[in-house]
């Protein structure tokens, strides 16, 4: 039924439709005026006078207009879902809409376009058995959640329910190394200055490790657990990885293939490759660039490699031999036995021998303890074979108790000795053995304690092993040294043994030799003083800086060219050359120099 | 092993005679039997049956000796076979107590 309204309308003659508190209201056309239009919007059956219309149609204020709103009821939703794994499912849940339409209010207008406003009344009629049924449904049978069924069934909006938990895997865990070293070449040293004075040359020190010494521990890893799905699978926990040890040089893996032992003392390195880690120790101390003060000073009991230069100020110290492929720049480079140096040495001092080194040789003071030891040795040897010896004691608690009453008995003056050692380490007598000192004496002062700790017997050979090769290495005998360089410029050049120039020569050079001195080149101004005998090619310089050459009485001077100005002694005899003379071969006949 | 202490005081002169091993396992009866002996002037050990030793067995015998001297009673270990001696000499306590303290056994 349509009822006509009295309204205020614009004053043009086209038709009017509206709509107001759910009524629709029409204003006919006047005379060449647009007739109202009306059409259903979404959700809406339009019916006029009986005929239902879909799209636009023109109404008048006789017509019976009824719009009819579809009303709508969605039931409550769930779906399963589950995490990676199927450690997890969840519900989601969407309550049930009670979906009813409210016809908006139109204003006055020629075209209406019926719009309603859609009320949303959510509900949920869902039960227990509902739930249970759905989860079910899914192939959850593990870890269901009763107090979540709970909170789903009381929902009223839409919502995620963690609906079941299975059971973790275990994670393993991966197999690790221990290392009982610093990775990397030096460590930094523990400086000790009350005054905070940072001496940069000497700030690190080269990572050196002791035979027999335990380097690095593989720890195996561990297998993980298994778990459970919400589904009843099992979770297979991740695998442990591996790391395989492989020895390299100067060490041994023990019959577990766990620890990693040195058989040499040296510098411990470590090789990656892939999941395979190869462990070495090298004695050989490899510097692949400049010294300078990033490294500092290095002193080192081997051997050292050096690829680059040796800087200003910077000093090289080994118990044993140098080789350097540069240059040597306002440096010291000292060795116990022999120096190689394929560049030039410029301003620099370099020594090789027992000279060059201070303190004493450590090798008698450790003979000493070494004849100890072999007298202990030889002792347990001999009881050994004793019918009258029992070595109950021993199969109980170690051959420490006859160790004990060795000491107490027979060698009561070894530990002495070996405290002994200590000290005079300790008043820095040993110099640059004292390092090995401080070492020996850290392996015998299981000497100075209860001797029970110490097990087998293979533990005094090995004590005695170090101590055999450190006197070897720690004796005079030992040394061999002698220097081998390019060309020297204002150096000092000083050995127990030999020394060869093999390049240009020799510029203000001081050479000081116990063995025979060959310079292949020129020697151009300083001195050589050599107890044995002299290889020159040419000596000296015209009007320059004087040569001077020395040897004792029973050495000789060879010489290709001997230039006016150079002074030559042999033995007390001194001569100096007056012209250039060639083909020299200087020496004591009847006490007077003779040239050729 | 085991070992039996046959204990005799006479004349202010006291005798042990021990029988089977002086080992880890009876030093402690050694060491006690000899301190229960009192007031005496002299001390025999008889080794005839003693045939084993070892170096716990050594290490009591020293304390034992050097407990004898402190207290100035004169001590003499006898009949000391071969191979006992030989171990006693390897490890200096003939050298240290002197060798007229020990005798070894006559053939």
């Amino acid at each position: 039924m349509l009822d006509k309204k009295n309204k205020n309308m614009n004053a043009n003659e086209d038709g009017m439709v509206w709509i107001e508190s759910q009524k629709v209201f029409v204003k006919n056309n006047k005379g060449t005026g647009i007739p109202p239009t009306i059409a259903p919007g979404k959700g809406i059956t339009l019916k006029v006078d009986g005929i239902i219309y879909n799209h636009i149609t023109i109404v008048d204020s006789n017509c019976n207009i009824e719009i009819i709103t579809n009303n709508e009821t969605i039931e409550p939703s769930f779906e399963v879902s589950f995490s990676e794994e199927k450690l997890y499912a969840y519900l989601e849940f969407k309550p049930g809409i009670n979906k009813s339409m409210k016809i908006k209010n139109h204003d006055p207008q020629n075209s209406l376009v019926i719009n309603l406003d859609e009320i949303r009344v959510p509900f949920n009629n869902t039960t227990r058995d509902k739930v249970i049924e759905v989860i079910s449904k899914s192939g959850v049978v593990v870890g269901i959640i009763e107090k979540a069924i709970d909170e789903v069934i009381k929902s009223t909006i839409e919502q995620k329910f963690l609906i079941a938990q299975g059971v973790e895997s275990v994670n393993s865990s991966d197999a690790y190394i221990e290392y009982f070293f610093d990775v990397g070449n030096y460590k930094k040293k523990n400086l000790e200055d009350p005054d905070d004075n940072i001496n940069y040359r000497d700030m690190w020190e080269i990572n050196y490790i002791e035979q027999n010494s335990i380097i690095a521990i593989k720890h195996n890893g561990i297998e993980g657990k298994k778990g459970i799905d919400v589904k009843g699978e099992d979770i297979e926990p991740i695998k442990p990885k591996d790391i395989r040890i492989i020895s390299g040089d100067g060490v041994v893996i023990d019959d577990t293939g766990l620890l990693v032992k040195t058989t040499t003392s040296g510098i411990p390195t470590m090789v990656y490759k892939g999941n395979d880690i190869q462990f070495n120790v090298l004695r050989i101390f490899k510097i692949k660039h400049d010294i300078d003060l990033s490294i500092g000073n290095i002193q080192y009991p081997y051997d050292i490699s050096i690829d680059g230069n040796v800087n200003e100020s910077m000093k090289v110290s080994s118990l044993d031999n140098v080789s350097i492929k540069g240059n040597v720049y306002f440096a010291t480079v000292t060795a116990l036995n022999d120096i190689s140096i394929k560049g030039n040495t410029i301003s620099s001092k370099i020594s090789s021998g027992p000279g060059s080194l201070s303190g004493t040789f450590l090798g008698g003071d450790l003979q000493d303890i070494l004849d100890g030891l072999n007298i202990m040795i030889m002792l347990i040897e001999q009881l050994k074979k004793n019918a009258a010896f029992m070595d109950s004691d021993i199969k109980r608690e170690g051959i420490g108790v006859l160790v004990k009453q060795i000491l107490n008995l027979k060698l009561k003056d070894l530990p002495q000795k070996i405290f002994n050692l200590f000290l005079d380490a300790k008043k820095d007598k040993f110099g640059v053995f004292n390092t090995i000192a401080f070492e020996i004496y850290e392996c015998l002062k299981v000497f100075l304690s209860d001797c029970t700790v110490i097990k087998s017997e293979d533990e005094v050979y090995k004590i005695k092993e170090i101590l055999v090769e450190n006197v070897k290495r720690c004796s005079p005998q030992a040394i061999r040294s002698s220097i081998t360089i390019n060309s020297s410029h204002n150096s000092e050049l000083c050995s127990d043994g030999s020394i060869r120039v093999i390049g240009k020569g020799c510029y203000n050079t001081k050479i000081f030799s116990k063995k025979e001195v060959i310079v292949n080149g020129s020697f151009v101004g300083g001195e050589i003083i050599s107890e044995r005998y002299i290889k020159l090619s040419k000596v000296g310089t015209h009007g320059g800086s004087k040569s001077y050459i020395q040897t004792n009485a029973n050495g000789s001077i060879i010489a290709e060219v001997i230039l006016e100005g150079t002074v030559i002694k042999i033995g007390e005899k001194i001569y100096e050359f007056k012209k250039t003379e060639r083909s020299i071969n200087a020496r004591l006949v009847n006490d007077e120099i003779v040239l050729r | 092993m085991s070992m039996i202490i046959k204990s005799t005081v006479e004349n202010s002169i006291a005798k042990l005679v021990l029988e089977g091993a002086l080992d880890i396992s009876t030093v402690q009866i050694f060491k006690d039997e000899v301190k229960n002996i009192h007031k005496v002037t002299e001390l025999i050990i008889d080794f005839n049956e003693l045939s084993f030793i070892d170096s716990t067995g050594i290490g009591s015998l020293n304390q034992v000796l050097n407990m004898l001297n402190e207290v100035k009673t004169i001590f003499t270990i006898k009949n000391i076979s071969e191979d006992v001696y030989e171990v006693l000499e390897l490890l200096g306590l003939v050298e240290i107590f002197g060798k007229e303290i020990f005798e070894p056994k006559k053939h």
